[in-house]
């Protein structure tokens, strides 16, 4: 199904795909090769390019009266946009950058407790759990995977008590 | 003889079987929790997987994918929730049947036709691969060409509702994996100086945020739904003898169909389920039924998806090409463990081979009390509470990608595809294409490099070859034939919209 919704989605791939096709203009040539590694980046940023016009097409044809069917949960509720479901998403997301940023200095253990108590607070978690359960599942983490697999997770402000 | 001899002692490894007993167990949980699919299961369990002997690598993924396509069909049966997509086809049915105090029964046939669709599934994997595999000993880099393109195009005609969405992610993938180095002029493509690109982008973080972050963000923004169940389910082996003599021609039809539809690139159990759901409605003495209640086709379409699973990796042991995303990242793990899979792998290490097969066999045998198992516990799995076990894969997920190559980068390409796999199937475009693109684009572009050379840039040469020429016809029909269905629907709708 294709609706109107797919437009902006469309303008986008188009973009990357125009994006891609005059950076690969300064790919140089393969010595001793028919083509050089241009070629296939170049087609498959053509087909996309022609796949995004056809879906901007049929998306401003697509009937702009049409109901667009909402996202539904498992029992087929609507969900709305809510925002205190917005900012589930920006934590989950945000986490893996906070982890990024922070895993270095902090170290896994801060980080990961932290995270899985920012996630289960947003995802609604008895707040009596939230605590105990973020380190209890970090510490069993870091211990299969610091000590079994012998991952060199980062210990940061622990380093002093690293065992 | 010798080479099964050697495969039955990989497989009765003491490491072996904990893997497998202990993935199964997984298995059966990711399965049975509603919004955890089998893909994530195997993407979970990679990076534990990178620390296996590679037998008992391969015997995870196999027997925890297994028991997660039956365990999905446990809260579909009694939530009307499919635990995984696969049970999808048929929850009406199932739920229905409990509805009217069948859940024993509906239990029963989905375990029962679930280890029938497997080993059937297993058997023509055993059969075909090899025969396939010695046919394949002759191709050259012209028949594989055509044969990753038709793996492309099977990836976007059968796996989605909407063959343009599914282009537009094949494209997308296929860009994504021309980053880096390797390709056949060894030009640094997309790397904008960037050394962690080199490489290409890890294609282990890659999946894990494809198949499990987009779950987690999706989680996050559907919301957690009560899920509660009380009520205690047990004997369901029995009538399953009646069932059997009854429905054995849609059981083996669903398996054969499942069998194809797995070896199909991009198209694994879940649409080898509603494909078999809608055949055997179709051809039923009694299609009114369907969706009431009626075991037909929950015989039928339950052996399906689990057969699929097996014939997946059909194509995935001969020829490299997943025939679905669980043996994309399961592709991904034999390279990973040097059992790189092509033709040759049949010819000299056929016991590796041999015990992929022999570790189907083993994880559908042993579902059958690990199942009863689980429908057992079922009404406490299913009070899992999933806001604390979001959260809990999300952090597996960060520290699973950072393992593989103990790379910080990694974590921003696991973020990257989480967040693109979330946001494109919001949007209903379908991921599979993609992921068969970052894979298949590598091999179509550097088997098309050297045909051109070893044919000196004649293009004709891609068709003189008997099979290469039969390959490219079948090729541009399946095209040709698409777009005129594409068309023909099309202007259908308009004439409708006009009236």
């Amino acid at each position: 199904m294709i609706t109107r919704k797919d437009i902006p989605v469309g303008i986008g791939l188009l973009l990357i795909a125009l994006l891609v096709l005059w950076h690969i203009q300064s790919f140089p040539p393969a010595p001793g090769q028919p083509y050089n590694a241009a070629l296939f980046p170049g087609i498959a940023a053509v087909g996309l390019a022609l796949s995004a016009l056809v879906l901007i097409v049929l998306g401003l044809r697509a009937n702009p009266t049409a109901p667009i069917a909402p996202a539904t949960d498992e029992a087929g509720v609507p969900v709305a946009d809510v925002p205190s479901r917005m900012l589930a998403i920006a934590l989950t997301a945000g986490s893996i950058v906070f982890y990024l940023f922070a895993a270095d200095a902090l170290g896994f253990i801060v980080c990961g407790t932290l995270i899985l108590a920012a996630l289960m607070w947003a995802y609604g978690v008895r707040p009596a759990l939230v605590v105990p359960v973020a380190i209890i599942v970090t510490l069993l983490i870091h211990f299969a995977f610091y000590k079994l697999l012998r991952v060199p997770l980062p210990w940061g402000v622990l380093q002093p008590f690293a065992w | 003889m010798d080479a099964w001899l050697a495969a039955f002692k990989l497989v009765m490894d003491p490491t072996v079987l904990m893997s497998v007993t202990g993935a199964a167990f997984f298995g059966l949980f990711v399965g049975a929790v509603p919004g955890l699919t089998a893909t994530m299961a195997t993407a979970l369990l990679v990076p534990i997987t990178f620390f296996l002997p590679p037998i008992a690598a391969v015997g995870a993924i196999v027997s925890a994918t297994a028991m997660a396509i039956f365990a999905g069909d446990v809260p579909g049966c009694l939530m009307r929730i499919p635990g995984t997509p696969a049970s999808a086809a048929y929850v009406d049915d199932s739920y229905n049947m409990t509805r009217k105090g069948h859940a024993e029964t509906a239990l029963g046939i989905a375990l029962v036709f679930s280890v029938i669709g497997g080993i059937i599934g297993t058997l023509i994997l055993s059969f075909v691969s090899p025969a396939l595999a010695d046919v394949a000993l002759r191709f050259s880099s012209f028949e594989y060409f055509w044969l990753v393109l038709l793996g492309l195009s099977c990836a976007v005609f059968i796996s989605s509702e909407s063959p343009l969405k599914g282009l537009i992610t094949l494209f997308l993938g296929l860009l994504l994996g021309s980053v880096g180095l390797e390709n056949p002029a060894a030009h640094p493509r997309f790397t904008f100086g960037n050394p962690d690109l080199l490489g290409g982008l890890s294609l282990i973080p890659a999946m894990i945020g494809l198949f499990a972050v987009s779950e987690v963000l999706r989680f996050a923004q559907v919301g957690d739904a009560v899920l509660s169940f009380s009520r205690q389910v047990g004997g369901v082996l029995k009538g399953m003898g009646g069932l059997m003599r009854q429905y054995w021609k849609q059981a083996l039809r669903g398996s054969l169909l499942g069998t194809v539809v797995g070896a199909l690139p991009g198209a694994g159990a879940d649409i080898a389920a509603w494909m078999s759901y809608a055949m055997s409605k179709k051809m039923s003495k009694e299609p009114e039924k369907f969706g009431t209640g009626h075991p037909e086709g929950l015989v039928e379409s339950g052996a399906a998806n689990n057969s699929a699973l097996a014939g997946a990796w059909i194509p995935a042991l001969v020829f490299g090409i997943p025939g679905d995303s669980i043996t994309a990242i399961a592709i991904g793990v034999l390279y990973m463990k040097d059992m790189n899979p092509g033709p040759t792998i049949f010819v000299n290490s056929p016991q590796n081979v041999y015990a992929v097969f022999l570790l189907f066999l083993l994880a559908n045998l042993i579902m059958l009390p690990l199942g009863i198992l689980c429908i057992k516990l079922a009404s406490r799995l299913l009070k899992v509470p999933r806001n604390i076990l979001m959260p809990i894969i999300l952090l597996f997920c960060i520290v699973g990608s950072f393992a593989i190559n103990n790379a910080l980068f990694d974590i921003w390409i696991l973020l990257g595809f989480g967040l693109m796999a979330w946001f494109l199937e919001s949007r209903g475009f379908p991921i599979a294409p993609m992921i068969l693109g970052m894979l298949l684009g590598t091999m179509l572009e550097e088997h098309f490099i050297r045909s051109m050379i070893k044919a000196d840039g004649n293009m004709m040469a891609f068709v003189e070859r008997p099979i290469a020429g039969g390959l490219a016809l079948f090729i541009f029909a399946l095209w040709i034939g698409s777009a005129w269905v594409a068309l023909r629907k099309w202007s259908r709708a308009r004439a409708v919209a006009a009236r």
